[in-house]
């Protein structure tokens, strides 16, 4: 698949991500056993990211990803990306605060036959927690 | 451009207002550039400064 070929797939799984009745769909993004490194740190394979996301969702369940920037060359793609988000549910042992939170994120992401099969992302989860209260 | 990077170092000078630890720290980050006419014009970085600073020992795991 093309480099172009890939970058519409990643905005079609962003479009899925930011549409909580397309969620599901958003999984599509990934080959079956796509490894995620760090930001999480998750066991390979599909399970495991979806068990993540839908943890995530339940925390975040109107979370919108703008996308800032996206490039793509070869078999890769990357893009920065805001997120805005209300927190609604326990999140890494925080009850729901319902504060609103806005954070930075960054992704690279190794297609092959236009499904990611390797993922390196970064989030600003510093942030998150200071605006969850987290932290005095 | 962009790269992905883990970058290691030791903290021997003050950083954020921490007065330098003697830490060893290792951590991830993202550089997205842009450029013009072969210059950076512009940066965004996304950097794993809440793993920074737990190895440091400034903050606490979380919940």
């Amino acid at each position: 698949m093309t480099s172009q070929a890939n970058k519409s797939v990643l905005l079609r799984a962003i479009e899925q991500f930011n549409n909580p009745s397309a969620r599901e769909d958003y999984f599509e993004l990934y080959a079956p056993q796509a490894v995620l490194h760090r930001s999480p740190e998750l066991p390979a394979g599909l399970e495991s990211i979806k068990q993540f996301y839908r943890a995530y969702w339940a925390a975040f369940p109107d979370v919108k990803l703008t996308i800032i920037a996206i490039l793509a060359e070869a078999d890769l793609v990357a893009c920065s990306f805001e997120a805005q988000a209300t927190h609604q549910g326990t999140f890494l042992g925080i009850p729901a605060t319902g504060r609103s939170i806005t954070y930075a994120g960054a992704t690279v992401l190794r297609f092959e036959n236009s499904r990611c099969v390797e993922r390196w992302s970064q989030i600003d989860m510093l942030a998150v927690l200071r605006q969850l209260g987290a932290y005095q | 451009m962009v790269d992905y990077f883990t970058l290691e170092g030791t903290h021997l000078g003050e950083f954020m207002g921490i007065p330098a630890t003697g830490k060893r720290i290792k951590y991830d980050g993202m550089h997205i550039f842009s450029f013009e006419e072969g210059k950076i014009i512009g940066h965004r970085n996304v950097l794993d400064l809440l793993s920074m600073m737990m190895q440091l020992g400034v903050v606490p795991m979380p919940g």
